[in-house]
């Protein structure tokens, strides 16, 4: 045929067994990368890593080179201490990641109603929530175990033995444990203050709310009645709490590791119920 | 094999939605039509698999609707009636990850997404933000991304809303040629109905979850009774009066159209009434009751609380 | 005597023109408010209503200025194609409180409200919040409000927006109603099949400028350029072609598919249909039925706008 049908053609091709959350995912780490804020804190992130990787390079330096007299000042060392304060230094990293590729999300969605475009696909609640939580268990991931365990890995590497792991053997899983504590946590907790309104800039306000006063009312209350149980409120205090324990280090305050622990998770869970709620798949053809 | 129900009962909560509703629709364009709360839009989520009946049995695309009736959504495409849009990324973006998340590989959904945007006429305009789009503009950004997967089964929302007349025209002519010369099963809801006449050939009305009538088009537009509507240009009081003298009755509808019956002798007697009256005679169609008058006197006879 | 006048009308945004010397007059009856997307139409009814000044020009209302005028809105009604309302008021308190703010008693406004829910088919005992009422509903109360104090002008913008075919209908009764009692309606929609049921006084804006007022079939005769086409039916088609090739006054005659029909086109409307109702008598061609196909609204709006 000289002349070809430019109007609609059928497709004839293969289809793909990709799980349709990972699609949604992938499309959302794209756009979440895009933002000049994400980059920016990728950027920080990485400062601490090449920081680390510095002290790395000191450690191998003789004592008394030229470099090598830096690892006379205490903390220039990698160790369980030095790891702990490479995971929970980064606190205010995270939350600004969790602003920054959590946040705005869901709430977006109930503005545009995108929900029903996505929910018109063979994809279920489920996928759509594993979805948009992909970019900030990918980001917290990057900023978390990912490089903790890197430089794990490259001491080992450098020292050319586990002598030093064996002394302390608790920390890859503490790296991992107290990683996924803390991404699944705060993915949860972003995820579901994303989905209680339909304005973004409310959402961003409400997540900051919600990482900041409670902890410091937590701070507050625990001074004035000299009691660390009411430090259970604080997010903050629950996060420290529970990474000390899992280094194996000092406890910072008077109060049972196991309720922070439940604490964590119970939030957590509780992100998770309002999330399956507010997120509903009836609502898609409106009307009656 | 478009869908196939059977004695279908769909109920929220103590709220029955739809009752005992059967209703076959192998292929052509189907019009869905129905006073608010009549139950449409249930039977639409029931289609695409979002609601389970209480009781009944669905077909959709020959494949029964069971625990894995969101599969079936690769291969029916949804055009909702709100107003929706992917934030974030532009038309080629957006309509690419729909055909990825129905199944399409991302290279061929790349392709169609372009090929689509073409096809709805937001060729020139791809690459912009979705969220910059007119209405109308939003409108067929959303055809295209019921159509990126080359649906067998496509259900259209109130397709038109928004659009100004030529819009409309255009997006009419869109929806007609998928059905009639692409072989898309097409299902299409919506108030207006003149464009589910100028679309459908076939119509199914509902009314309190129960289906009042449906049928080919054309079957359920015979006019009531022989009639004719007539326009003229001259002094239309004398032909009225030539009209009337002749044996024959005409009444006026605010179109400017007269409705008039003729007793056996055939038209001729008009243009005797014309030439009379010394007018010209400018419409002579037979009266075919339109899908709005037909509605109406379906539903005029239920009391249905106002919508 | 027109009831509504704008004069040399223009309206501008910093660059952007809404309203580039319109001028009209309206007079009792309804009118159709046509135009294309940006035409300029919902600039008109904003001035119209006093929401906002002209740039340029003027208009009366009832003779009257309506920028900065509240009183001369007791006697215009507006229907905003905008959901405003207040949604957790139910509709005739809504309504009520509306009147009350134009100076009626309590009494008198609810009576009012109560009449005005019911001209539009909604139930003034109905006392469910407007934020649960659908579409169709919240419709049928903002043209309760706009008719409540019976005003002599009535300004509606898609009254029909959202309703079922039923409402529709409804609607267009009532419209076509008001307009019979004296009430100078104008009715912005782009649903030209609608507007036609109403009435066949269009006043078409484009640009900014108005393109066309009037009746649809004068303004569709004087659209000199366009060839019309008419289809016909009868019994011997040829023998009419020939009849209508001698007779003159026809540009073109097709044949179509169907055997019993033919399409003809001409430049002169006038001479071609008093020709043509002469061959309707003529025993030997047997015509049946005589259809106009771009004499709608539809096909004038297409040809003066494209």
């Amino acid at each position: 045929m000289p002349i070809h049908d430019f109007s609609y053609r059928h497709w004839e091709g293969e289809r793909s067994e990709r799980p349709p959350a990972l699609v949604l995912g992938s499309a959302q780490i794209r756009v979440a990368l895009q933002r000049r804020a994400v980059k920016l804190l990728l950027l920080v992130s990485g400062l601490f890593v090449i920081a680390y990787l510095g002290i790395l390079y000191v450690e191998t330096m003789p004592r008394d080179g030229l470099l090598g007299f830096l690892r006379n000042i205490p903390l220039v060392k990698l160790d369980g201490r030095t790891l702990q304060i490479f995971l929970d230094r980064q606190r205010l990293l995270h939350y600004l990641i969790c602003l920054a590729a959590g946040a705005e999300v869901i709430a977006l969605d109930r503005r545009f109603r995108t929900l029903q475009i996505y929910l018109a696909r063979p994809l279920r609640v489920p996928d759509y929530l594993v979805g948009k939580a992909l970019p900030l268990l990918l980001l917290l991931s990057l900023c978390t175990w990912v490089p903790a365990l890197l430089l794990l890995v490259l001491k080992s590497a450098t020292t050319a033995s586990f002598e030093w792991l064996r002394q302390e053997p608790h920390l890859p899983f503490a790296i991992v444990a107290y990683s996924t504590l803390l991404i699944l946590c705060l993915t949860s907790i972003t995820l579901a203050v994303s989905s209680l309104t339909s304005s973004p800039r409310l959402a961003s306000g409400q997540l900051v709310a919600v990482l900041l006063f409670p902890s410091a009312a937590g701070d507050i209350l625990a001074a004035l009645t000299h009691d660390d149980a009411w430090q259970l409120l604080s997010l903050n205090a629950n996060l420290d709490q529970v990474c000390s324990w899992f280094f194996r280090r000092e406890l910072p305050y008077e109060l049972s590791p196991w309720a922070t622990l439940a604490m964590l998770l119970a939030l957590t869970a509780a992100g998770i119920a309002i999330l399956l709620r507010r997120v509903r798949a009836v609502d898609v053809v409106g009307g009656s | 094999m478009g869908f196939h129900v059977e004695q279908l009962s769909v109920r929220y909560g103590p709220q029955w939605a739809l009752q005992d509703v059967s209703l076959r629709f192998d292929t052509g364009a189907l019009g869905l039509l129905g006073p608010n709360g009549a139950g449409k839009s249930s039977l639409l989520r029931t289609l695409l698999g979002f609601v389970t009946p209480v009781q009944g049995t669905v077909q959709v695309l020959g494949q029964p609707i069971g625990r894995d009736a969101y599969l079936l959504r690769r291969r029916i495409g949804y055009h909702p009636e709100d107003d929706v849009l992917i934030p974030g990324m532009n038309a080629v973006g957006s309509v690419a990850l729909c055909g990825q998340l129905a199944g399409l590989k991302h290279s061929d959904a790349l392709q169609r997404a372009h090929e689509i945007l073409y096809f709805v006429g937001l060729g020139e305009v791809r690459y912009r933000q979705a969220t910059t789009y007119s209405q109308g503009m939003r409108q067929r950004l959303k055809l295209a991304q019921a159509l990126v997967h080359d649906p067998e089964l496509l259900i259209l929302d109130e397709p038109t809303n928004g659009l100004d007349p030529t819009g409309r025209a255009e997006m009419l002519k869109l929806i007609r040629d998928l059905a009639v010369a692409k072989g898309i099963h097409l299902v299409l809801s919506s108030h207006l109905l003149p464009d589910v006449e100028a679309v459908c050939d076939q119509v199914v009305l509902l009314d309190q979850g129960r289906i009042l009538a449906s049928g080919r088009m054309e079957d359920l537009l015979r006019a009531a009774h022989a009639a004719y509507e007539v326009r003229v240009k001259g002094e239309r009081e004398a032909f009225e009066a030539a009209l009337v003298s002749r044996g024959g009755t005409c009444e006026a509808t605010p179109r400017g159209l007269l409705l008039v019956q003729i007793p056996g002798r055939g038209v001729r007697l008009l243009f005797e009434a014309a030439q009379e009256s010394r007018c010209q005679i400018r419409q002579l169609t037979p009266a075919r009751q339109s899908l709005g008058e037909m509605f109406a006197h379906t539903v005029a006879g239920r009391t249905h609380a106002h919508p | 005597m027109p009831t509504l006048e704008v004069q040399d009308l223009s309206r501008w945004y910093g660059e952007v023109i809404g309203l580039s010397g319109a001028s009209f007059a309206l007079e009792p009856g309804v009118t159709g408010l046509l135009g294309p997307n940006g035409a300029g139409k919902s600039t008109l009814l904003k001035v119209l209503t006093g929401q906002i000044r002209p740039s340029r020009g003027g208009v009366r209302i009832l003779g009257e200025v309506p920028w900065g005028n509240p009183d001369l809105f007791h006697r215009v009604g507006y229907c905003p194609e905008t959901d405003s309302i207040y949604p957790e008021l139910g509709a005739r308190e809504f309504i009520a409180a509306m009147l009350r703010l134009a100076g009626l008693s309590a009494s008198e406004a609810t009576q009012k409200a109560g009449e005005a829910l019911t001209r539009t088919g909604l139930d003034p005992e109905l006392r469910k919040p407007m934020a649960a009422f659908s579409k169709g509903m919240r419709q049928r109360t903002k043209l309760a409000q706009a008719l409540a104090l019976a005003p002599e002008i009535l300004l509606l913008d898609e009254p029909l927006n959202g309703m079922d075919p039923v409402g529709r209908k409804e609607t267009i009764d009532l419209v076509v109603q008001l307009g019979r009692e004296g009430h100078t309606v104008l009715v912005s929609s782009h649903i030209l099949h609608e507007v036609e049921q109403m009435t066949p006084h269009i006043l078409l804006l484009h640009q900014g400028r108005v393109l066309a007022h009037g009746d649809v079939h004068e303004i569709r005769d004087l659209i000199e350029d366009r060839a019309r086409s008419v289809r016909l039916r009868c019994r011997e088609p040829h023998r009419l072609a020939g009849r209508l090739m001698e007779m003159g006054a026809v540009s073109g005659i097709r044949f179509t598919d169907e055997p019993d029909v033919l399409v003809v086109e001409t430049g002169h409307a006038d001479l071609f249909f008093a020709r043509l109702t002469q061959l309707g008598l003529e025993d030997g061609l047997g015509i049946e039925e005589v259809q106009p196909l771009d004499d709608d609204l539809h096909s004038v709006f297409e040809y003066l706008v494209r």
